[in-house]
């Protein structure tokens, strides 16, 4: 039996560590023991990574074990947000307004949205105006639409959505188990020429990039960065052997030592301040 | 759905695509009708019958990638959109002045 001890806090900050386990977990020819001991804190990303992570070993006919964490508050909120639901048996789950729980999609889900989009306008009802509710909307109407055209991962997705109160902060996480962003760009001659991750994660990001026919699409990442951007978040793309994070004031690219088959992407918005109301533009065409 | 007197087309989203507005392949049900109906008629009315679509791939699909075949001036005589919510339509402006500026940078190269 291999057992992998999950770090203490599965965020995107750790990426690194959590994908390193997740992958020896996978790579491992026997049974395997998830240990959530040690885990103080689960955020969407680490729970999106998990779930994909788990898939995969059930999928590879691997028996699977559990070791709950010691601290209380999290074994209560692994309970909430739907993990015992998909992966352990028993479990009450109760929705609570602070987060959207763990969710298996195979297809865009509007439901899923306007559950994430309430989740926010409930949580910062002072901060987020009609404006707010529909620009997040778009946004994560598209991440759900990029995952679905382009991944190709046979057992769809992962989402999950977490308010936190305190720092005013929306994170949104979404994984598949696909065959990642280099692999899905390089399917066409055009972009044969990337041959990193990184530079794979750093064009999708361009409007008008697309493995489409006759270039039409190619929207959407781009749509999200400029959004992130513009509410001074986060937007962070994994896939690969690639971390880039698109800062509001900064790129950052990292090579991971582990590969992800697949892509996730974890969005992270401060609701501190309400959109602007836009103004119509000299270039608008209606 | 799709109604036209020779001079006008008027197609409606409701019709065309009941609630199914948010994939792209939504939205290519729309495009299809306007290319077939550009060159027979000298305006398309789409109607999005107060629907909130919210969609960047829909909206894309549907209209948006109309700037890479038509000029700023074909597309705004040619197009006339009806009962779109003040922020779709926002969404959109967005998506045509990004496709022009895709189109631009194509020609320069």
């Amino acid at each position: 039996m291999k057992i992998v001890r999950l770090p203490k806090l599965m965020t995107v900050g750790w990426s690194k560590t959590l994908l390193e386990k997740c992958e020896n977990a996978v790579q491992h020819n026997g049974p395997v023991a998830f240990d959530f001991a040690n885990v103080e804190w689960a955020a969407p990303f680490g729970l999106t990574v998990i779930s994909i992570t788990l898939e995969r070993c059930f999928s590879q006919k691997q028996d699977v074990f559990y070791q709950p964490p010691k601290n209380a508050s999290l074994r209560k909120y692994l309970e909430r947000i739907g993990f015992h639901y998909y992966f352990l048996k028993g479990g009450a789950i109760k929705h609570q307004s602070t987060s959207v729980e763990l969710r298996r999609l195979r297809a865009v889900d509007p439901l899923c949205i306007d559950a994430i989009v309430n989740l926010m306008a409930e949580t910062a009802p002072t901060h987020f105006s009609d404006d707010d509710k529909f620009d997040m909307k778009a946004q994560l109407i598209e991440m759900m639409t990029n995952a679905f055209d382009h991944s190709a991962s046979e057992i769809g997705c992962y989402v999950c959505a977490q308010w936190y109160p305190q720092t005013q902060n929306l994170r949104v996480s979404f994984a598949d188990c696909g065959i990642g962003i280099l692999t899905s760009l390089r399917t066409k001659k055009r972009f044969s020429y990337l041959r990193t991750d990184i530079d794979a994660i750093r064009e999708s990001v361009k409007p008008g990039v697309t493995t489409r026919k006759a270039r039409l699409g190619g929207f959407g990442l781009d749509y999200l960065k400029t959004y992130a951007k513009g509410s001074q978040g986060t937007l962070a793309i994994l896939s690969g052997q690639a971390k880039v994070n698109f800062r509001w004031n900064k790129i950052e690219n990292r090579v991971e030592d582990i590969r992800f088959p697949g892509t996730i992407i974890d969005l992270c918005i401060p609701m501190t301040k309400s959109a602007k109301p836009t103004r119509r533009k000299e270039s608008d065409l209606f | 759905m799709t109604s036209s007197d020779g001079i006008k087309t008027q197609l409606k989203i409701k019709d065309l695509c009941g609630r199914s507005t948010v994939t792209r392949q939504d939205g290519k049900k729309v495009y299809r009708v306007i290319i077939k109906h550009w060159d027979k008629v000298d305006r398309i009315e789409v109607d999005f019958g107060n629907l909130t679509i919210a969609s960047v791939s829909f909206l894309d699909e549907a209209v948006g990638q109309l700037a890479l075949r038509y000029t700023r001036n074909e597309f705004a005589s040619k197009i006339k959109l009806c009962r779109i919510t003040h922020r779709d339509k926002r969404l959109l402006n967005d998506i045509i002045t990004s496709r022009y500026r895709q189109r631009r940078k194509k020609n320069r190269i």
